[in-house]
């Protein structure tokens, strides 16, 4: 091994040879002269430190560098594949310092502590020497030797926080339990009294929920039209310019974790990696985690083979209960190097100057705003009816709800990807539920009732639509679910949640959450009546449909579902899908999958609660856009 | 666009807003002259953004635009053959028939979904107090 032969007593002095470290490497013949040069150039543009930029661009290999870096600061070099670091030393509780700080305690004699560490700047030295004494010793190893070794030597204690911290946190709002003993009760208890007074007066009973049922909806389209309102306006559609990105300097620009949670997805990783290639951002700014499942080894496998920059780091979650994407995510929330985080999923084809809009717009952003969520769209919304429907829908939801929710201060379900977070406030809240099956939607809720605010930003991401059915009814039952479980979770003490979100923000969580699914639940039985009657003109729902309930009920079936195709219409061609306008026409027929999905979520909810229903990805004939074509797009 | 660019365009936004709520309240209160004129002056505006730069939202007020003059009274019937007539000019203005047509329905559709709805009630016989 090399380097074995040097000393790793004391601190590091100044080199021998005070050579710089670029021109070591050339000198080794592990680079050329001329990625040198490049490498001093992007350095100057980006302040990044040079070893950071040759390993990100790929130029070297990180063991090599590091061994490099050891021989310049005259320490010693471990590889801790083969030198593990010493288990009496090493501190399961204390793994969040480890990975923050690039560091694991190695070992020990003399009563002097030897440290390996990957990052040896002078303020890294100076806090670990008053943490372990002024003896301590250090020598150098690679960051992945030292990701490697936390995961490995922490991982029942990873595991475990990464399941239960958020609980231990905030117990009332986990969504571990589906329902609290009070809200069984209270369900249970008015489900009696239902029965009891259909029994007693059946009549006036089905008008009372016939009514409510009515005020309801009304109330989910009358906020989903201020949405499209204000949504539709100027400030929320466009909040950087080019001129903004272009004067933005690549020195200030933040080091940026970009979270990509893989679960059997082996066939989407080359043009995953693609992507994240195209992403304009200094690569060495980059700090990229694809985290995977430790018994998906055919993804595994393919991460491995793709060939990714030295800035792509995997982060393996042992297998085990709950398998959900939160929990993957919290597993590898520790070792994320960012001020900024973002989530990206497997098929994903971010706008490539996504990162920096994030950066400008956290920057214009009052300091509340934690959260940026960008636009969702599908890159392959011609290839069947499905995909053109589900188009869409997204259109409408994430270009023009969205902004209009942030319009309001309204709770911001946030999207399942690209979502940028301030990282130190996601580590403040514990992470995501790993309970919950749509735990981006409960943090976007959780954000605004912690105080902070969440926000759109103007910039897409491509994904691949679902084009087949049973896929589809899978994905969109889980989502579905995830929103029964969120309102539930909130609605354990409705009046903190009403303190805390304000009325507006209360009223609209309710029509925004609660609508999502009380609408699909209800398309069922309400046009069933509605066919019957059309069918046999039978007078015997006339009680159920008084003339205030029927002008609600007409009302919404013309106005309220006309509107809302016409929304739909007006979102296809904002994004310049003409063709999805004639489609919206379509949308009733769309609404019967919506509602089988619902009511499938609300069976799940009871019967299996926390499973994770898989959508697989991949399925598509159509070829994702290239960079160029998506910042066109966007 | 210019930073100061979409300051403008909201401060519009919210003038044009401002304009639709006014119009509904004098036609709530039966002030029809000043509704018309508001309505007039709304429609005006929105089709005058839409025609300079396009935005998502002029497309809508547009849109909204044209049932209102319908729906409003006989004076003001012309104003929304007028908006018809230029809302087809800024259509063939696109590049392609799907997009001629896609243009045009959507600033018509809120328009046809007025008549559809008032042709079915009158088929069922029967008119909720929002369709006087």
């Amino acid at each position: 091994m090399s380097g074995t032969s040097r000393s790793h007593a004391g601190p590091p002095g100044p080199p021998a040879a005070a050579r710089p470290i670029g021109q070591g490497l050339v000198d080794a013949g592990l680079i050329s002269a001329e990625q040198l040069q490049e490498a001093l150039a992007r350095q100057r543009a980006s302040g990044s430190r040079i070893g950071q930029i040759l390993i990100a661009e790929g130029w070297v290999r990180p063991l090599d560098f590091y061994r490099a870096l050891a021989a310049q600061l005259g320490l010693e070099f471990v590889d801790l594949v083969r030198q593990p670091p010493d288990p009496a030393l090493f501190d399961e509780s204390r793994y969040d310092e480890y990975a923050r700080l690039q560091y694991v305690p190695w070992r020990a004699s003399g009563g002097a502590v030897t440290l390996a560490l990957a990052e040896p700047d002078e303020e890294a030295l100076k806090d670990l020497r008053s943490r372990y004494g002024p003896e301590t010793r250090f020598v150098i190893t690679s960051r992945l030797d030292i990701l490697w070794s936390i995961q490995r030597m922490a991982q029942q204690r990873l595991v475990a926080d990464a399941v239960c911290r958020r609980m231990r946190l905030d117990p009332e709002h986990s969504a571990a339990d589906v329902l609290t003993r009070a809200q069984a009760w209270l369900f249970g208890a008015a489900g009696v009294v239902l029965a009891a007074l259909l029994i007693w007066k059946p009549v006036v009973t089905l008008l009372g929920l016939n009514a409510l049922f009515g005020l309801l909806l009304f109330g989910s389209f009358l906020l989903r039209t201020t949405l499209v309102w204000k949504g539709s306006g100027t400030l929320y559609q466009a909040k950087s310019t080019p001129e903004e990105l272009a004067a933005l300097d690549e020195r200030s620009l933040p080091v940026y974790t970009v979270l990509v949670p893989l679960f059997r997805d082996a066939a989407v990783v080359p043009k995953l990696a693609a992507a994240l290639r195209a992403l304009d951002y200094p690569q060495s700014k980059l700090d990229i985690k694809l985290v995977l499942e430790g018994d998906d080894a055919e993804t595994i496998q393919a991460c491995k083979k793709a060939g990714m920059e030295g800035n792509v780091e995997l982060i393996v979650v042992p297998p085990g209960l709950p398998r959900t994407k939160p929990k993957a995510l919290n597993y590898a929330l520790p070792f994320a190097r960012g001020q900024l985080i973002t989530i990206y999923d497997a098929e994903d084809v971010p706008e490539p100057g996504q990162l920096k809009k994030a950066v400008l717009a956290f920057r214009k952003a009052p300091w509340e705003v934690v959260c940026l969520q960008a636009r969702l769209n599908y890159f392959n919304w011609r290839e069947n009816w499905l995909t053109r429907l589900f188009t869409l829908e997204y259109s409408l939801w994430f270009d023009w709800y969205l902004p209009g929710l942030e319009a309001l201060g309204i709770p911001i379900p946030l999207g399942g990807t690209s979502n940028h977070f301030r990282a130190e406030v996601v580590r403040a809240i514990g992470g995501w539920d790993p309970f919950n099956v749509t735990e981006d939607a409960d943090l976007g809720v959780r954000f605004t009732m912690s105080g902070w605010r969440v926000g759109v930003l103007d910039s897409t991401t491509f994904e691949e639509a679902n084009s087949r059915l049973g896929n589809w009814i899978r994905q969109r039952s889980r989502w579905v679910k995830g929103y029964m479980q969120t309102w539930l979770v909130y609605m354990r003490n409705p009046w903190r949640t009403f303190r805390r979100l304000g009325w507006k923000g209360f009223l609209g969580f309710q029509a925004f959450v609660g609508g999502t699914f009380l609408g699909p639940l209800a398309f069922p039985p309400l046009t069933a009546m509605y066919a019957y009657w059309l069918l046999t003109r039978t007078h015997a729902m006339d009680p159920l449909f008084p003339p205030g309930v029927l002008d609600i009920s007409l009302a919404l079936l013309l106005i309220g579902n006309g509107l809302l195709i016409y929304f739909h219409m007006l979102a296809g061609w904002h994004r310049g899908r003409h063709l999805l306008v004639f489609c919206a026409l379509q949308l009733p027929a769309y609404y019967v999958l919506m509602s089988i999905a619902a009511w499938k979520a609300l069976w799940q909810l009871c019967w299996r609660p926390h499973y994770w229903e898989k959508t697989e990805h991949g399925l598509t004939r159509v070829e994702a856009p290239g960079g160029s074509d998506v910042a066109e797009a966007a | 666009m210019s930073p100061k660019q979409p300051e403008f365009e909201a401060r519009f936004e919210r003038w044009v807003a401002r304009l639709l709520l006014l119009c509904l309240a004098a036609a709530a209160l039966g002030w029809v002259p000043l509704a018309e004129l508001l309505a007039v002056s709304f429609s005006g505006l929105a089709l005058w953004s839409l025609m300079r730069n396009c935005t998502a939202r002029s497309r809508l007020q547009t849109g909204m635009a044209l049932p209102l003059l319908m729906a409003l009274s006989p004076a003001t019937v012309w104003p929304a053959l007028w908006l018809a007539l230029s809302v087809v000019v800024l259509a063939l203005r696109e590049k392609s028939w799907v997009a001629r047509l896609a243009s045009l329905m959507t600033i018509v559709f809120p328009a046809l979904l007025l008549h559809a709805s008032r042709a079915y009630l009158q088929w069922l016989g029967y008119r909720p107090f929002w369709a006087e």
